[in-house]
């Protein structure tokens, strides 16, 4: 953290800024205090032990025991300020972070697996709990102590401070040597613990095929493999540590055994006590102690830095699409969508050219083609998860760059083509677009679908489990299909996942939609025949082209494209 | 006092550990024989300091001084390396315990059946293998340091006791009181700290739900709902970790205000046994260092047992995964499948659950060898069921299933699997190569008998524009691919093994129409060399195969020809109603 992540993590959280403060001045306070106990000992052998007063000893004993309650409350209330600055700065983090990554676009989420974004949430947070939780307080205080130790040593005897700080310089190298090996082996211990995790997290949520094709032993060596590599790293990072320790030992012994040699001369000579002989002990122990501390907290510093690094990458990411525009177009019966020339590009290739069309409300529009002919691009340019390279989107007249995200959200709805539970009960997730408005009963008596959940021991009250596991895919999708329709939104994009829907199920959903709604426009990417000739119009793509926008009987007759696409789907009848 | 010692988890935990010992011996042996070696030697600092100040500075003798500070110095020196002979054969014991635990977690995972994995979420298996397994490790990483420090507090006590019977007395007083702190404040921070991991596992759940579903989330606008749940599940971290917060700060100074309490008694007393001249100055000053060395052995005892009742949770936790039994394992003496069997099966009487849900019920099924068979049904209705059952990744209730005349139970596992090949809907691809990911569970395919494979899955072509064709890493953290082409790469590893029977379960989903077409016409070669159930509501696909079982109620309601079936039941004709309807 030598460059600016330790400032900038700081200013991230402004509401800590007076609690650190305050809470470093109680820290302060508490080695301040800390300090006196040897200095009272010093005193109580010089003038009490040995002018045999025992008056003197008992009242410097008595001021001792003051400083040691003080002491003790003072240091408690240390603690809990820091661990409570702390606590607050992870948790702002976490929600900040949550926050932002929430509001970036999909775009992102595209490029970025899943997988890494949580442990974003989680394994870096915990390494930014744990500098937190014990990391933080140990630091500061070992920081303030050594501080203090320096200082007091000195007050003692100047001469005998300077010869035992000596050896420091020699230990300032040997500091530096380790922090260049524990960096290095830091990251690949960092790297390795990845790689075990990623390769758990796959041997676990893909156990069910590798079962099914019997590949433990292969997969078994695979983990092992990376898990000795990650063993390898722990004791590079073990022995770094093993060589350092025993160095840090050295210099202390070094350094007391400096000091008594020319102590023992000076109390002979009459120019430092015994007393004082004893206090340099206790404040040369109050120097190395700390050290030793300190090195056991650098990895916790170093991850906690590195975390931030991740942390800041992510909050450096710049949601573009919630920033701009922010019209919310008046909702009339004219031209619902309209594509005037779009290009569209992900990156490099450009998979859409100069496509335009137009749909009117209420029509039922089916999207056909090839795979990689611009289907889905079409879709998520009528989602406005993408605005369009050339060319323009436009919603009920209004450019798709001027209106507001929020209004694209509250007006079309999008069932993707994996269709994706929330755990708790069915309820729930049918619900979701509006939990305090829907009357899902009402609703799904008027489109006739109540029945459909008798199935359900609990009716609508089956919980579905983690992403819907307790339900068949067919069932998710029948529900994540509903959800939408119950959204009622004004355009409702759906990517057909082809089969698992028995075409019943599937009908029943899309007659409640044609009574339920007939004011709404739906878009669907089509995979099955029936869908396609249940459509009013079908946008015909190929290779990022728009070559058809007309109902099946016309397409039918005058379009080749369609008509090989048409001939694949039906050959056998 | 110390209840975690004689809870049954305890006991569990430490026959556990005791293992984990026994596999690093030597190591373990070396780093506790230094930590003995180390307590000796910080004995004996402060009885050569009292040489120093005795013989030395207050007998005036130079000569004293010197020997006893190159005395002083030589155990120094010895204590610093026996400090970090220590630390890296205990890293050396833990790492490789926790290392050791990871692969037995990974190992027994994959003996577990789908039932099990069907209950216990990824996270929760994640949780054991990384975190639980740390906090194990930790228990000993800490234990050779925790044992010498106890060791030294016993010496401790021995020689202070030797040099003075009323001081050795006062300071032996604190050990008690700071290890009945730290039990008192260990088993009150283990409900305390439970409940941050419990909501740290939480939010973990939360944040992978709401990541997961960013799509549906940002699709219904409701990124304010969803930071509102992970807001929720962050604060109560916050609010658990306060608590467990104002406890340490309550406890963790009294562990270093106690030696100080014991130093200032030692002042006290030793100053009034100094100066009526029962004590040597030196033996003064001694025995105030031996207080000063109190100090860590007692702070790292009651950081040892605070850290004692995580690592025995964390260690039942992981012992609770490795004794679940797996339930469906190889028979004792399995069968072989005939040679010349040509795929038949039969299910007899075959009843099936999840959990309370009944699937099948008495279901019986009866396929010639060879055929190509399409179970169609209802979305619900147990189809995919069906495929599950055949390579007994589900255990039937009761009843048999047979291929070739032989029960599956009695088959050996990876025989069975390796002659029953599926296709999953979800198709699963793993980090690896496309070539290892079709090749899966096989040693010794050939490139050439992979590439054959793709061919007919239509997945060589996009795999051999693959940036490294099929060396190309995909999967989850490899090249993306499109959900079509990962059930293509998926179909070729179904065909791959040239099983006796192939199910295909909804393969083909997310593979347009005119490229499915292709494989069709392409698996119609191979199909008629096995055995093989499409499970499908297409129809062009269902008109490929030779007969249709349709399922209903959990039983076969009807077998036969496709336009038969049509004619002859009401309920299999309105799944297709719709299509019969339209203008075809």
């Amino acid at each position: 953290m030598r460059d600016n992540t330790f400032a900038r993590s700081f200013k991230l959280v402004p509401e800590v800024y007076r609690p650190f403060f305050f809470a470093s001045l109680i820290a302060l306070l508490g080695t301040g205090i800390r300090m006196i106990g040897p200095q009272l000992i010093s005193r109580g052998i010089d003038n009490g032990v040995m002018k045999f007063d025992y008056q003197y000893l008992l009242q410097q004993c008595l001021i001792y025991f003051f400083t040691l309650v003080a002491l003790y409350f003072v240091t408690s209330k240390a603690l809990l300020s820091i661990g409570l600055v702390g606590e607050s700065y992870v948790k702002r983090i976490r929600e900040k972070l949550f926050r932002h990554m929430s509001s970036l676009d999909i775009n992102y989420f595209e490029k970025n697996k899943t997988g890494v974004l949580v442990a974003r949430m989680t394994s870096d947070m915990q390494s930014l709990n744990e500098f937190a939780r014990e990391g933080a307080s140990s630091i500061l205080t070992s920081l303030l102590t050594i501080f203090g130790a320096t200082i007091a040593v000195f007050l003692v005897d100047v001469q005998l401070s300077l010869l035992s700080f000596l050896i420091l310089p020699l230990l300032g190298i040997a500091t530096r040597i380790f922090r260049n090996h524990a960096d290095k082996t830091y990251w690949s211990v960092r790297e390795w613990i990845g790689q075990v995790l990623s390769s758990l997290q796959e041997g676990i949520s893909g156990v069910r095929i590798i079962q099914a094709y019997s590949d433990e032993t292969k997969q078994l060596k695979r983990f092992k493999e990376v898990n000795n590599e990650h063993l390898k790293a722990n004791m590079q990072s073990a022995k770094n540590i093993a060589i350092y320790f025993p160095f840090l030992e050295i210099t202390r012994v070094t350094s007391i055994a400096v000091v008594i040699w020319f102590g023992a001369a000076r109390i002979k000579s009459g120019s430092l006590t015994v007393g004082e002989l004893v206090a340099l002990l206790f404040y040369l122990n109050y120097f190395f102690d700390p050290l030793i501390q300190l090195s056991f907290n650098y990895d916790i510093l170093r991850s906690a830095g590195s975390s931030m690094k991740k942390v800041f990458s992510i909050l450096d990411e710049e949601p573009m699409l919630s920033k701009t525009g922010d019209l919310s177009p008046e909702i009339d019966s004219g031209r619902v969508i309209e594509f005037k020339n779009v290009d569209f590009s992900y990156g490099r290739e450009t998979v859409l050219h100069d496509v335009s069309f137009s749909i009117n409300r209420g029509e039922k529009i089916a999207i056909v083609g090839e795979t990689g002919a611009g289907k889905s691009t079409i879709a998520k340019l009528i989602l406005r998860f993408y605005l369009p390279t050339k060319g323009d989107v436009q919603f009920y007249e209004e450019s798709s760059k001027d209106i507001s995200q929020k209004w694209a959200r509250k007006n079309i709805a999008y069932v993707p083509q994996e269709s994706f539970l929330f755990r708790g009960s069915i309820r729930e997730n049918l619900v979701y677009s509006n939990p305090d408005k829907i009357n899902l009963q009402s609703e799904l008596e008027n489109i006739g679908l109540i029945d459909w959940f008798e199935r359900y021991e609990n009716g609508l009250d089956q919980d579905v489990g983690e992403r819907g596991a307790n339900v068949s895919a067919g069932e998710r999708q029948f529900i994540a299909l509903l959800r939408a329709v119950l959204a009622k939104r004004q355009i409702i994009v759906f990517d057909e996942a082809t089969a698992n829907l028995d075409i019943e199920s599937e009908s029943s959903i899309l007659d409640a939609t044609d009574t339920l709604l007939a004011y709404q426009t739906s878009i669907v990417i089509a995979h099955r025949l029936e869908t396609i000739l249940n459509a009013e119009k079908i946008l015909v793509m190929s290779e990022g082209k728009l070559v058809g926008f007309d109902n099946h009987k016309n397409l039918l007759s005058n379009n080749k494209i369609y008509q090989q696409l048409f001939s694949a789907w039906n050959l056998v009848n | 006092m110390f209840k975690v010692f004689k809870t049954p988890e305890f006991k569990k935990a430490i026959s556990f550990f005791i293992e984990g010992i026994k596999e690093n011996k030597k190591s373990f042996f070396i780093s506790n024989a230094s930590a003995l070696l180390w307590c000796f030697l910080v004995i004996l600092q402060p009885y050569l300091i009292k040489r120093i100040i005795d013989d030395g500075i207050v007998a005036n003798n130079e000569r004293s001084v010197i020997v006893f500070i190159s005395f002083m110095v030589l155990a120094g020196y010895t204590r610093a390396m026996s400090i970090g002979i220590r630390r890296y054969f205990s890293m050396d014991v833990s790492y490789n315990v926790e290392a050791g635990i990871r692969n037995r977690i990974f190992t027994h995972m994959q003996k577990l059946a789908f039932n099990y994995h069907d209950q216990v979420p990824t996270g929760d298996l994640m949780a054991r293998a990384s975190s639980d397994a740390s906090q194990v490790r930790l228990a000993f990483a800490i234990a050779p340091l925790a044992s010498a420090n106890i060791f030294l507090l016993l010496i401790l006590s021995g020689t202070l006791l030797s040099l003075s019977l009323p001081l050795g007395s006062i300071v032996l007083l604190s050990i008690p009181m700071v290890l009945w702190l730290a039990s008192n404040f260990s088993s009150k921070a283990m409900g305390v700290s439970l409940k941050v991991k419990e909501a740290e596992a939480k939010m973990t759940t939360e944040v992978e739900e709401q990541l997961g579903g960013i799509r549906v989330v940002k699709a219904f606008g409701n990124e304010e709902h969803a930071s509102n749940k992970v807001e929720n599940a962050v604060q109560n971290i916050y609010d658990s970790s306060l608590d467990y917060l104002k406890l340490r700060t309550r406890f963790v100074p009294l562990f270093e205000l106690i030696p100080m309490v014991i130093t200032l008694a030692v002042l006290l007393l030793g100053g009034y046994l100094t100066i009526n001249e029962y004590l040597s100055l030196g033996e003064f000053i001694a025995f105030t260092q031996y207080v000063f060395l109190l100090i860590w052995p007692l702070r790292i005892t009651a950081w040892f047992l605070s850290e004692i009742p995580s690592s025995v949770a964390a260690g039942n936790r992981i012992l609770e995964l490795l004794n679940e039994i797996p339930t469906i394992t190889d028979d004792e003496t399995p069968n072989e499948l005939p040679v010349d069997g040509n795929g038949s099966l039969k299910f007899s009487d075959v009843s099936f659950k999840y959990g309370n849900e009944k699937i099948f019920d008495n279901l019986n099924l009866e396929i010639k060898g060879k055929k190509t068979v399409a179970i169609v049904g209802s979305t619900g209705s147990g189809k995919s069921t069906l495929a599950y059952l055949l390579p007994r990744l589900y255990e039937i209730e009761s009843g048999s299933i047979e291929i070739d005349g032989v029960n599956i139970t009695n088959l050996r596992l990876s025989d069975l699997r390796s002659n029953v090949s599926l296709a999953f809907e979800e198709s699963f691809l793993f980090s690896n190569t496309a070539r290892e990911n079709i090749s899966l569970g096989l040693e010794d395919a050939s490139q050439e008998e992979v590439e054959d494979a793709a061919l007919i899955a239509r997945a060589h072509e996009f795999i051999s524009q693959l940036p490294e064709s099929y060396e190309t890493k995909v999967g989850e953290r490899g090249y993306g691919l499109s959900g079509g082409q990962r059930q293509r790469v998926a179909l070729a590893r179904a065909i791959l093994r040239k099983p006796r029977v192939l199910i295909l379960d909804d393969a083909l989903s997310a593979v347009d129409a005119s490229t499915e077409e292709e494989i069709r016409n392409e698996l119609n070669q191979v199909m008629s060399n096995m055995t093989t159930l499409i499970i499908t509501n297409r129809v062009p696909t269902i008109e490929l195969c030779d007969e249709v079982v349709f399922l209903e109620n959990g039983k076969v309601k009807a077998q036969g020809k496709h336009h038969d079936l049509m004619e002859s039941v009401d309920t299999y004709k309105s799944l297709f109603l719709e299509n019969q309807t339209s203008e075809i």
